[in-house]
């Protein structure tokens, strides 16, 4: 059971408002879509939740944690990239597992395989 | 339905055109451009290629024969190669003085071939760590007045030949500030750097930041996501750093210590410093080795058959380096592929120690770097002595004192550099433009053909020019000779040294266009296309209105190095009246102050269009380095 | 279009330097008819544009110039050309439009002239003024030279002599005697440490002055004696690059004394007030400083008018000028008026009448000539290659002695051995022009002169610690690594690391991690 809560959330790029108070709750299993014009801040909704934006103010919460502030490594969040983020320099196999590697779970996965 | 009556036509059958007229055809569907190819073919193939040639032919061949005798010869003598050092090689060596211990660091002294290719490796590898270590530090992690400090990081970039040695001995040598007001009296010992080491420092100072240079733009360049994607997945900064940042940046990591590699081993005005002082290490490089042995003897005309074969072997490196460059830069491709989100890299805020640590970084690095500039300040107003220091501006009068020609100096610099550069502009604009856009059979080799000049060391295309053209005449029409109009550099240099400084620095201007173009996307150019447009008006009224800050930045650069050439400037001018700032410098018949208020001057110069030049180019300042 | 044009003009550009190698083809065979511009008379020199902007500058204002119309700076053209290659072309090519060659020394012109590339100055008039202030000798050397006609070939109008520049503040910092022959810098005395250099020496190659000197040397003490003063000086001193290098040595005090011919040494006396310009007595010769027609001078009567103008009073006075400090012929030229404008016309005078009364020592120009190539390269490859293992070996020698570790007798067999030179004078005659002409023969010599004197000195450090009765003589020893198991502790000691090791390891390391990475990305 994991629920996420957004709550207040504000964004700004310098003097640029991207998101004004957004206040949103994920329950569990729930698949939210996000739609929107360009440039009205799904990007940026996104990218605080995974711990690559700063929000100005207000809280995101998994369950009760409050992990506004935490790094993204240490997340339990899983982001897909727009543009795939392939790393070209490492060959398919590399890619899948980058993650498991750090898990150290690397090994076990590819045996599967 | 209406019945559709088959008939049969006759097919006729164009007879197949002869090679000729598909050349001809060929030629006329895009004129410009093949007329550009052409024309820069046959510039570049005359007077890159050519000498070059001759240069690597008569290495083997002489008088009519093949002669290897001579590169038998160099090998078995010690002084050209000499793996086991002897006892001219040490690395420290301790003297007791009277009153001091004197401490001589000195390295190695492998014999003239081994000595240069240390001093490749070290340089290469000293300036790698410091360059991708500030680079990194510049492009990840926040640091206030970083405009400045990027500023700064420059400036190494225009240390004026001869004279940083004056600095660098009024600093470290044995006279200097730190040994015999700081050392001496403190510790009663003395440090003194020599040969390869002495030389291999002033070069890291020098050329590290061609790899930061690189490496910043490679950093700056990449996509975003690819670290964000893995710090998604958990991964430490650390392991960020390792698997993902590093090996992307790896092709400017790669181009810039290749570039570096060939620079150190090219370099000419670095050993002339130390050898001036005396420095018995420093004469056993091969570029300061030719400089000195272009001749057989001192009133004779012959070449030195051991300066052409040294020079073929530094040409050889110099070549397989640069290819080893194209093999990496290739795959420079891959990380500009997946441009997604375009946005500024999140930066690290250092905490309070890591700014103390920053801080002490960049303090160290940057007094290191500067010292020579110093020197050369400090020695153009002081007495050579130096200490006690009595500063005045009397050495600058000389700058402005008509009678003591200085002005003649100028006049000449600028001249040559600003016509070889407008000339860059124009053909360098034209050909990175056909090199980069136009697809066609040998476009590798033309662009092989238009940046490999940044390899090649300036002092073998100068024996070069010698050689082919050293017994050519004026221009005659009729009766009248037209004596400017040479390429003898006997008779008057400046033709073929505006020639010399064309090639050398066409590079620089090639690249900035490149990564103009690569910043524009062809769609534009294809826009153009389909209303209609010639090339000739695509290429004007489009591309360089798009690229023209490139264009200009590129020509900066140029100018820059133009400005501070030292090999084939020394080795064409023959005559003071047609020398150059860096031609005064290394002839030094006048007081050391002079020479220094020239090198300040010169350096004021550089600085001021390198620091635009940083401006327009921003991001994209790798054009910088020229590869 | 217009880029079309351009196109056109870039290619026209291209087409002109092919047009030139017709042209240098065409030209050997006719007589080409001389540049028609303005130019009324061209020189080709060594000197620097000190001297000949103000020369030039004096000339134009003088009734010599206006004599033959020539009334403009623009009309006097001057080919300053440093190599020997450029200097005996534009000599002898018409096409250089030359009519004088002036300066750069004795050797430079008597090569001239060898090849066939100076007219000779039959000019009555010309002759007798000449003659009438130019003696034939000053202090022995010959100020004229001639064919095998007696025919005058150059003459000079200015002389330099050769001595040393000493920093009087340096000597005594340093405890040393105020030096006034060559054997005093030679001598025991003038060694203080091997870290620290004392005399600042030219190399041979780089500059010309500097070789005279040593040529001076090895012809007033003989070959053997001479080559011995010159390894026992560097092993005193430090070998720099070209006399610039040498001259700032001594202003900044690096040595003690420096190498120089008088002109530096009058530059650096202005640029450092304790330094002082020595010529050593009965040690020096005079060197006059040339001036003659070209080939095919086309410009004759001008040429005259400026060879009249360089022997008259005010033109000699202009060698006074404080930026230039040449020794004129004339010695009224220190009382014209432009050389009372000088403070210190009178230290310069001092200094001019000790030239004249310094009985130089016998010169003979033809033997110089003769071995002048052999003994640039003997001395690159003798003593600049092994500069540190010849100052090393020198030190312990120097240590030993003073210490009282041997008698001046056995001194004098340590030095026999360590200051012999590779070759006979003979010898270097002999080889003179193949050293020129056959590269691979000069590498080899060189290559084997330096392991001759290397051997040389391993053979002395033995000689340090030995018996006194045993005497030999250098020989076919390789070189092996100095460490002198003798009474005497080595006042130098080495911190090894073998460079090439290090070099080698550095490679083989790159190489592993690149095929590690290689293994890891599959």
């Amino acid at each position: 059971m994991v629920e996420v809560t957004i709550e207040n959330l504000n964004i700004m790029y310098g003097d640029f408002h991207a998101v004004k108070d957004v206040n949103l709750k994920i329950k569990d299993s729930e698949i939210v879509t996000l739609l929107g014009p360009s440039g009205c801040g799904k990007t940026s909704i996104l990218r605080s939740l995974a711990g690559f934006v700063e929000p100005s103010s207000g809280h995101i919460l998994v369950d009760d944690e409050d992990i506004t502030h935490q790094p993204p490594q240490e997340r339990d969040m899983g982001m897909i990239f727009q543009n795939y983020a392939l790393w070209p320099h490492m060959s398919i196999m590399s890619n899948v597992i980058y993650g498991l590697k750090i898990r150290k779970n690397a090994l076990r996965v590819m045996k599967i395989f | 339905m209406t019945e559709q009556k088959l008939t049969t036509e006759t097919v006729v059958t164009r007879a197949k055109p002869t090679f000729l007229k598909r050349i001809w055809f060929t030629f006329k569907s895009d004129r410009l451009s093949w007329s550009i190819i052409i024309f820069i073919t046959a510039f570049f193939g005359y007077f890159l290629i050519a000498p070059l040639a001759s240069i690597l032919v008569t290495a083997v061949y002489v008088k009519g024969e093949f002669a290897f005798d001579t590169i038998g010869a160099i090998f078995s003598n010690p002084l050209f190669f000499n793996p086991s050092g002897g006892e001219e090689s040490y690395f420290i060596r301790l003297d007791h003085r009277q009153d001091v211990d004197v401490y001589m660091i000195r390295g190695a002294n492998l014999g003239i071939f081994l000595n240069t290719l240390l001093i490749g490796v070290f340089t290469t590898f000293l300036s790698l760590v410091i360059g991708v270590t500030t680079a990194l530090i510049m492009a990840r992690i926040e640091i206030r007045g970083k405009t400045i400090l990027g500023g700064l990081l420059l400036i190494p970039l225009v240390l004026p030949p001869f004279v940083s040695g004056v600095g660098f001995m009024a600093l470290f040598g044995d006279k200097g500030l730190i040994n015999e007001h700081f050392l001496a009296p403190v510790f009663g010992i003395k440090i003194i750097l020599e040969g390869i080491v002495a030389i291999i420092f002033v070069q890291v100072m020098h050329y590290f930041t061609l790899i930061y240079l690189n490496v910043y733009s490679s950093l700056m360049n990449n996509d975003p996501s690819l670290e964000e994607s893995a710090e998604n997945l958990g991964a430490s900064k650390l392991r960020v750093l390792r698997t993902v940042t590093l090996p992307l940046a790896m092709p400017g990591i790669a181009s810039g210590s290749i570039l570096v590699f060939i620079l150190a081993m090219e370099d000419l005005g670095t050993p002339i410093i130390f050898a001036g002082f005396g420095d018995v290490v420093a004469k056993q490089t091969i570029t300061y080795y030719i400089a000195k042995h272009i001749f057989a003897g001192s009133e004779t005309s012959d070449l030195a058959q051991e300066s052409i074969i040294l020079g073929s072997f530094l040409l050889i490196f110099a070549i397989v380096g640069f290819f080893a460059i194209r093999k990496f830069v290739s795959l420079k491709q891959y990380s500009m592929v997946s441009k997604g989100r375009a946005g500024e890299y999140r930066t690290i805020k250092p905490g309070i120690m890591l700014q103390i640590g920053l801080a002490i970084y960049f303090f160290v690095l940057l007094v290191t770097a500067l010292v020579p500039h110093i020197g050369v300040i400090i020695a153009s107003m002081a007495e050579p002595q130096v200490f006690p220091l009595d500063l005045s501006f009397e050495n600058y009068r000389y700058l402005f004192d008509a009678d003591k020609g200085f002005g003649l100096f100028v006049k000449n610099t600028l001249i040559y550099s600003l016509i070889s550069t407008a000339v860059i502009m124009v053909l360098a604009t034209l050909a990175g433009y056909v090199a980069n856009r136009k697809k066609f059979k040998g476009q590798t080799a033309f662009d092989t053909l238009v940046t490999i000049p940044i390899a090649i060391p300036g002092i073998v295309l100068g024996i070069g020019y010698i050689r082919m053209f050293g017994d050519s005449g004026s221009l005659t029409i009729g009766g009248t000779v037209f004596r400017e109009w040479t390429l003898n550099p006997i008779i008057f240099p400046g033709l073929i040294l505006v020639i010399s400084y064309t090639i050398r620095k066409f590079p620089f201007t090639v690249r900035a266009v490149y990564a103009g173009l690569q910043q524009t996307d062809v769609v534009m150019e294809e826009a153009a296309v389909n209303m209609g447009a010639s090339r000739i008006r695509i290429i004007a009224e489009v591309v360089i209105p798009l690229i023209g800050l490139n264009i200009i930045g590129g020509a900066l650069v140029s100018l820059v190095y133009n400005m501070s050439e030292v090999s084939t400037t020394l080795v064409l001018i023959s005559s003071s009246k047609y020398g150059t700032l860096t031609w005064k410098m290394s002839e030094a018949s006048g007081k050391v102050g002079e020479l220094a208020a020239i090198g300040v001057f010169l350096m004021v110069l550089q600085a001021i269009s390198l620091l635009t030049t940083n401006l327009l180019l921003k991001n994209r300042a790798d054009a910088i380095t020229g590869i | 279009m217009k880029l079309k044009h351009l196109t056109g003009m870039l290619f026209l550009l291209l087409l002109i330097p092919s047009l030139n190698m017709q042209v240098a083809v065409a030209e050997e065979k006719e007589d080409l008819i001389p540049v028609t511009n303005a130019t009324k008379l061209a020189i080709v020199t060594r000197h620097d544009s000190a001297i000949t902007n103000l020369f030039i500058a004096e000339f134009v204002k003088s009734e010599y110039a206006a004599k033959v119309g020539i009334t403009s700076n623009d009309e006097v053209d001057i080919l300053p050309i440093t190599t020997y290659d450029g200097f005996s072309k534009a000599m002898s090519n018409p096409l250089f439009d030359v009519s004088l060659g002036w300066g750069g020394g004795p050797t430079l012109f008597n090569n001239l002239a060898a090849e066939g590339s100076i007219k000779p100055i039959t000019n009555t008039t010309l002759l007798g003024i000449i003659n009438g202030v130019l003696p034939d000798l000053i202090a022995g050397a010959e100020m004229k030279s001639y064919n095998d006609n007696d025919e005058m070939m150059w003459a000079s109008s200015a002389i330099s002599s050769f001595g040393f520049t000493v920093n009087h503040n340096e000597l005594e910092a340093r405890g040393l005697p105020v030096p006034s022959t060559w054997e005093d810098l030679a001598s025991p005395d003038f060694f203080t440490s091997v870290s620290q250099a004392n005399i600042g020496m030219g190399n041979a190659p780089d500059t010309t002055s500097n070789t005279r000197i040593y040529q001076i040397i090895l012809q007033k003490y003989g070959w053997e004696r001479g080559w011995q003063i010159l390894y026992n000086m560097a092993g005193n001193g430090k070998i720099y690059g070209g006399s610039i290098e040498t001259r700032t040595s001594v202003v900044t005090g690096e040595t003690a004394v420096a190498i120089t011919i008088d002109f530096y040494g009058l530059i650096a006396m202005t640029e450092n007030p304790a330094t002082e310009y020595i010529v050593p007595a009965n040690g020096s010769i005079v060197n006059g400083d040339p001036i003659s027609y070209s080939k095919a001078p086309p410009h004759e009567d001008a040429a005259n008018a400026f060879i009249e103008f360089i022997y008259s009073q005010d033109g000699q006075a202009l060698w006074l000028d404080p930026s230039i400090n040449r020794m004129p012929i004339r010695q009224d030229a220190f009382s014209a008026p432009f050389a009372l404008k000088r403070s210190d016309i009178d230290v310069i005078y001092g200094i001019y009448n000790e030239t004249l009364l310094n009985e130089g020592i016998e010169f003979d120009e033809d033997l110089a000539l003769s071995l002048e190539e052999t003994m640039r390269y003997h001395f690159e490859a003798t003593i600049d290659i092994p500069h540190t293992a010849l100052k090393a070996t020198w030190g312990d020698i120097m240590n030993a002695y003073k210490g009282g570790g041997f008698s001046d007798d056995r001194f004098d067999q340590i030095n026999a051995v360590f200051g012999q030179p590779a070759i006979t004078q003979e010898y270097a005659i002999e080889i003179e022009e193949r050293m020129v002409d056959d590269p691979a023969f000069r590498v080899t010599k060189q290559g084997e002169w330096t392991e001759t004197v290397t051997a040389n000195f391993v053979r002395a450090e033995e000689m340090i610690s030995e018996d006194e009765t045993v005497i030999s003589v250098s020989g076919t020893e390789t070189l092996t690594s100095l460490v002198s198991a003798s009474s005497v502790a080595p006042t130098t000691t080495d911190i090894p690391l073998n460079a090439f090791s290090v070099f080698v390891g550095m490679i083989a390391s790159v190489m592993i991690i690149q095929l590690i990475r290689r293994k890891n990305r599959r």
